[in-house]
């Protein structure tokens, strides 16, 4: 493609959500003429502009991640517009800190991604995201915060070929998230640790025995454990199965009807809003835009030249690609598994920012590809 | 502030469904768009530059019929050495496990060697084992290293190779220039042009040159190599005195035309392992 007809490509990328949400936010505030959604209608969409062509120059983000990202979060907002309009400036708040989390997380990729030895600054990390799950009073998500936080200690000892000490690693992470009752959390670290566990370290064995002990260990919580779990993720109830797929396929319409209750709602709340008034075509468009998020983020893993922080990169694609699954089975109602949250959708502060860290370390390996090119090139020119 | 009547809001919603829903299409194609793009284009760049990703290239200096020397094989910043095609380096010799030794580059030290468990090597003469300190015997520019039954040589890119040790090892020296008197060649009769005889494709190939394979080896297409190698300049003859003695090269028949280096990461698809 030519230059000019990538310019302009991208700039469709940019210029098209901007629309969306101006004309989405108006249409939402000539509803009850609610002048937060007037300044909305006008300052997300600057902000978007703003930060597609700051960041990319800046901080030299990926554009088509940056503008996912940002798309995914205005939706966020959108929603809780929609149908929580009170809990607006907590969402905004919870967005900015994201965002922060995010471009913290970009340079840290790129520097600190591929050192393979053990210090302070991935041990505190491991150590706290071991506790976080028991602590079982915070009236948040812990245990997929924690999955994160663990990962990157496992790939780094698979990647010393210490399989033994993985897998120990392995297990102790899985305890306090079965025992604090996180199912999804859990499935999502006995689905994806091993899985790496096997890559980095070359053992079949520690990743035969980890995938076993997951399953062994997710199959014993759910039987002989429930009265123990606090956090317990609840299922979807059949009246909100039925709400979500009340609109078909075009939905009802932005900001007409909603029969989910506001008293109790579950984790998937932005997913049945978005199915029920935009309708079933446009939640596959988002979860097709997800998975082309999901691509974009696993190029990182597969152009790296260094196997730690492909290994990093890939573990996260992983982990957001299975909370993404099981949040869809949750809806459809298909598997009986408890909703957890949409990755990059959700209303808990501690998920998403783990969320958009998670986004800023794959997009700081994206930059560190980009220039290991960008140096190739310049060492060939030299020889020339 | 202002605001419609429900009535008026209904029609507005309903309409507006569909329009956000074609924006989205209209994303979705885009960004499908951006992302071929930006792949077609990585790609494009990665056949402009044939060593990308890569430090330099291990030279088989003494291999087997299935590896014979003067394969070359491009080495990554990290990966495994073994004998198994899953392998990032790919050395089927006896005595070479399925995964050999890790290995890892680090800039201004070489190519950090790390045998795995039960495996044993050499880097210039130095034995290496699992609990060996892979820093006391780092693999730079012309160190040779020795796998099982093969050894290999390590040619780093110039713009990688640590000052020091590129420059003292003299892993490319220059021929020595020739002390006899130079002869001119005697000039090879040319056949008289017989159209009778040149008709056909086949004949027109005495028009065109073949392409000289030399000039496809892999050394000279590498784009940061700071000079042509010369063959001879692998023998251990060609090492400075103070460097410790080489195993010694296979000596080229005098009769046989140079064979041009083959790569050795072009495999069939196997799966039988």
């Amino acid at each position: 493609m030519s230059r000019k007809r990538k310019k302009t490509a991208v700039r469709g990328l940019l210029m098209v959500p901007v629309l969306f949400f101006a004309l989405a936010f108006l249409l939402l505030a000539v509803r009850k003429g609610d002048w937060r959604l007037y300044t909305l209608a006008a300052a997300w969409p600057a902000f978007y502009l703003i930060s597609g062509i700051l960041f990319p120059v800046l901080v030299e983000m990926d554009r088509i991640l940056l503008s996912l990202v940002h798309f995914f979060s205005g939706i966020l907002l959108l929603v809780t517009a929609l149908w929580l309009p009170d809990r607006l400036l907590g969402i905004l708040i919870q967005l900015a800190a994201g965002c922060f989390l995010m471009l913290f997380s970009l340079p840290l990729s790129s520097s600190a991604g591929s050192k393979t030895s053990f210090s302070a600054g991935m041990g505190i990390p491991a150590f706290a995201a071991l506790l976080l799950p028991l602590v079982f009073s915070l009236p948040v998500d812990t245990g997929y915060p924690a999955c994160v936080f663990l990962l990157f200690p496992l790939c780094l000892l698979g990647r010393k070929r210490q399989a033994g000490l993985g897998f120990l690693l392995f297990l102790a992470g899985l305890a306090p998230m079965l025992l604090s009752g996180n199912w999804a959390s859990a499935a999502g670290w006995a689905l994806t640790a091993p899985f790496l566990l096997w890559i980095s370290s070359g053992s079949w064995l520690a990743g035969i025995l980890s995938f076993l002990s997951g399953a062994a260990g997710l199959t014993a919580g759910a039987l002989f454990l429930p009265s123990l779990a606090v956090q317990q993720l609840p299922r979807l109830s059949v009246s909100e199965l039925a709400s979500a797929f009340s609109g078909g396929l075009f939905g009802s319409g932005p900001g007409l009807g909603s029969s989910l209750s506001a008293a109790d709602p579950p984790a998937v709340w932005p997913l049945i809003i978005l199915s029920e008034q935009f309708g079933i075509l446009f939640l596959c468009g988002l979860i097709l835009l997800f998975a082309f998020l999901l691509v974009r983020s696993a190029s990182g893993a597969l152009l790296s030249r260094r196997e730690l922080p492909a290994l990093q990169v890939a573990g996260l694609v992983l982990l957001l690609g299975i909370r993404a699954l099981l949040s869809l089975c949750a809806l459809s109602g298909l598997i009986p598994v408890p909703a957890s949250g949409f990755p990059l959708l959700s209303a808990d502060p501690l998920v998403y920012g783990t969320d958009l860290f998670a986004m800023g370390w794959i997009a700081g390996q994206l930059i560190l590809n980009d220039r290991n090119l960008d140096e190739d090139e310049r060492l060939a020119m030299l020889a020339h | 502030m202002f605001s419609v009547s429900r009535d008026l809001f209904e029609i507005l919603s309903l309409a507006a469904r569909y329009l956000f829903l074609l924006l989205l299409l209209f994303m979705v194609l885009r960004t499908l768009a951006v992302l071929i793009t930006g792949n077609r284009e990585r790609k494009d760049r990665l056949r402009g530059l044939p060593g990308a990703g890569t430090v330099g290239e291990l030279i088989v200096v003494t291999g087997n019929d299935d590896f014979p020397a003067d394969t070359y094989l491009p080495v990554p910043r990290e990966g495994v050495l073994g004998a198994i095609r899953s392998c990032d380096l790919v050395v089927p010799c006896s005595g070479v496990r399925k995964h050999h030794l890790d290995f890892s580059w680090e800039d201004g030290v070489g190519l950090l060697i790390r045998p795995r468990r039960g495996c044993e090597v050499m880097v210039n003469q130095l034995s290496l084992d699992a609990h060996s300190d892979p820093r006391n015997a780092p693999l730079t520019h012309g160190s040779f290293l020795t796998v099982g039954g093969a050894v290999l040589r390590l040619l780093v890119f110039a713009a990688l190779a640590p000052a020091d040790s590129a420059r003292t090892e003299m892993a490319f020296s220059a021929p020595a220039p020739s002390t006899a008197p130079w002869i001119p060649p005697s000039p090879v009769p040319v056949p008289p042009f017989d159209p009778a005889v040149s008709s056909g494709p086949a004949s027109s190939s005495a028009f065109s040159s073949s392409p000289d394979p030399a000039a496809f080896s892999p050394v000279a297409a590498s784009p940061a190599f700071s000079s042509s190698p010369d063959p001879a300049a692998f023998s251990p003859a060609a090492a400075s005195p103070a460097s410790p003695a080489f195993p010694p090269a296979p000596a080229p028949a005098p009769s046989d035309s140079p064979r041009p280096p083959r790569r050795a990461d072009r495999w069939k698809e196997d799966w039988s392992e």
